[in-house]
């Protein structure tokens, strides 16, 4: 959640934030506007609601797979597939960023190769991981994992590379080892860039399971997408839409909330 | 306690290169105050990092109670003109880190934290982050970290540089307060030659470029101290001048080059 947080400075700077119910008043109207916008533009028929559907249409159709249970099974993997790929993708990223904050040489040697790697569009990869790994949830999370690892390895590397080096100097004057260097002064300066990672890492990891469920899938919201649009239903596509962007929130708010119980610290920190 | 022989640095390599320290030796006494002054570039910075075993000098020896400085000593420590606490630690927390880090047990640092922040009336802002604190409160802070670990020799880089001079002097009392209670041998590095006078057993000069030791005056002000009374000695200015001549040979009048 962007600038959802209030507290006190010393001077303003910018924008005034707006405080807890009133932002998401705001938030609500601007939903409802958009939603209701679009049922007036379906209802007079001034786009095609073969092309674009309806919020009503969607919203029959999504209560429909709600009752039938598809909706929840389809949910389920997709979100299970985001998790393990957000999850794996991290725990790699962020070990490997350590690593190789740690031994600059190393670092700068395999630099090409990470850069080359993280180059390689993930669309064209995935029917590699469905040959390695299956047409089960393993490839999805594949996908997932090498993006999210990419970004979670720049950003912990970045962050610890950046410490300020008068915290260093000042820690390892007071006795630190390299290993204590690490945990008490590196690694807690580059929460903040893990945690900016984390955030665009849930759109990764979310997309990744699409591309998967793209390729080669049988369930899932973008098996689901892919079968709707196949038959040019528009309304199933916008249904499996939905619900992909209210997992993306969800995911986005989880974060946020666990990043700012590791940033408090901070006075302007915005997760 | 402290002994500096010949100490020798050179900066850059091949045609780049400078000497920065020239042959520096001095002695320092067990509990003795000794502040080095110089114009900026005199290599006082680079000194004390060789003293501190942050650097290694190129010639001569350095011995802390007789053993040679290499690497890092626990006995020993060290305060820097920038503010340098944990931003993300509480102010209880910054101070018992020095301890945390040669595995005290919690209940044993905490309370000598909690003691130390007592002494220089921070204890109400224990749990504060350093965010919150004014630059005199985050400096003092950062000196009981440092006595913390009860350090037999005390490093201290223009430690007060970045203050404004009520908070300064301010600081000037806390610090020969806190060293009137637990004695320590300290070298401080300062521009402020006013501050070297009234803090200081002993000022040493240095010269610049390349860096070496000019003279030493003893400073007779009698202890204990507090940097009012210094200041209104009659004998004061008299130190102050002879000082001050050595950074400005013109006497201060004018600045010949």
């Amino acid at each position: 959640m962007l600038g959802s947080r209030d507290r006190q400075t010393e001077f303003e700077i910018g924008e005034r934030q707006l405080d807890g119910w009133r932002l998401h008043a705001v938030q609500f109207a601007l939903f409802a506007a958009l939603v209701g916008g679009w049922e007036t533009i379906a209802r007079l028929k001034l786009i095609d609601p073969y092309l674009a559907s309806s919020p009503l249409a969607i919203g029959t159709r999504l209560w429909s797979l709600a009752t039938s249970g598809a909706l929840a099974g389809h949910a389920a993997i997709t979100a299970w597939e985001t998790l393990l790929g957000l999850a794996l993708g991290s725990f790699l990223g962020i070990t490997f960023g350590m690593l190789l904050a740690l031994s600059p040489r190393t670092a700068s040697v395999l630099d090409p190769f990470i850069v080359a790697l993280n180059g390689l569009p993930r669309v064209a990869l995935a029917p590699l991981f469905v040959v390695w790994f299956g047409i089960g949830i393993a490839s999805k999370v594949a996908v997932g994992t090498s993006i999210v690892l990419f970004i979670l390895l720049f950003a912990t590397y970045l962050g610890m590379r950046n410490t300020d080096a008068a915290l260093l100097q000042a820690v390892k004057a007071l006795g630190a080892t390299p290993r204590q260097l690490l945990v008490t002064v590196q690694l807690p300066f580059a929460i903040p860039w893990i945690f900016a990672g984390l955030k665009s890492g849930v759109a990764m990891a979310l997309i990744g399971a699409i591309i998967g469920e793209f390729i080669a899938a049988s369930r899932g919201l973008g098996w689901y997408i892919a079968y709707t649009g196949g038959t040019f239903d528009t309304t199933g596509v916008m249904a499996g839409l939905v619900v992909l962007g209210a997992m993306a929130v969800t995911l986005d708010i989880a974060v946020a909330r666990i990043g700012r119980r590791f940033t408090r610290w901070k006075p302007d920190v915005v997760v | 306690m402290l002994e500096l022989s010949g100490v020798c640095k050179t900066f850059g390599r091949g045609g780049e290169r400078f000497l920065a320290l020239d042959g520096i030796s001095l002695q320092v006494r067990e509990g003795e105050f000794v502040s080095i002054v110089g114009t900026s570039g005199c290599g006082k910075t680079t000194l004390l990092n060789i003293i501190a075993g942050l650097m290694r000098p190129d010639g001569g020896s350095v011995s802390i109670r007789g053993k040679p400085v290499r690497g890092v000593s626990r006995s020993v420590g060290y305060t820097f003109q920038q503010a340098t606490l944990l931003p993300w630690r509480t102010v209880l927390s910054n101070v018992e880190l020095g301890l945390e880090l040669r595995g005290v047990a919690p209940a044993t640092r905490r309370e000598t934290a909690m003691r130390l922040l007592e002494q220089v009336d921070l204890a109400p802002f224990a749990h504060a982050y350093p965010h919150q604190l004014s630059g005199g409160m985050a400096k003092r802070a950062e000196i009981v970290r440092i006595l913390a670990i009860d350090p037999d020799l005390l490093l201290m880089d223009e430690p007060f540089g970045a203050l404004d001079a009520q908070t300064k002097i301010n600081m000037q009392d806390v610090l020969l307060d806190v060293l009137q209670t637990m004695r320590k041998t300290v070298i401080f590095i300062t521009h402020d030659l006013e501050e070297a006078v009234v803090l200081s057993d002993r000022v040493i000069t240095l010269a610049a470029r390349p860096g070496r030791v000019k003279h030493e005056h003893v400073i007779g002000l009698p202890r204990p101290r507090d940097s009012r009374a210094a200041r209104l000695d009659p004998r004061f200015a008299d130190f102050l001048r002879l000082v001050w001549d050595d950074i400005e040979p013109s006497g201060g009048a004018g600045r010949a080059r």
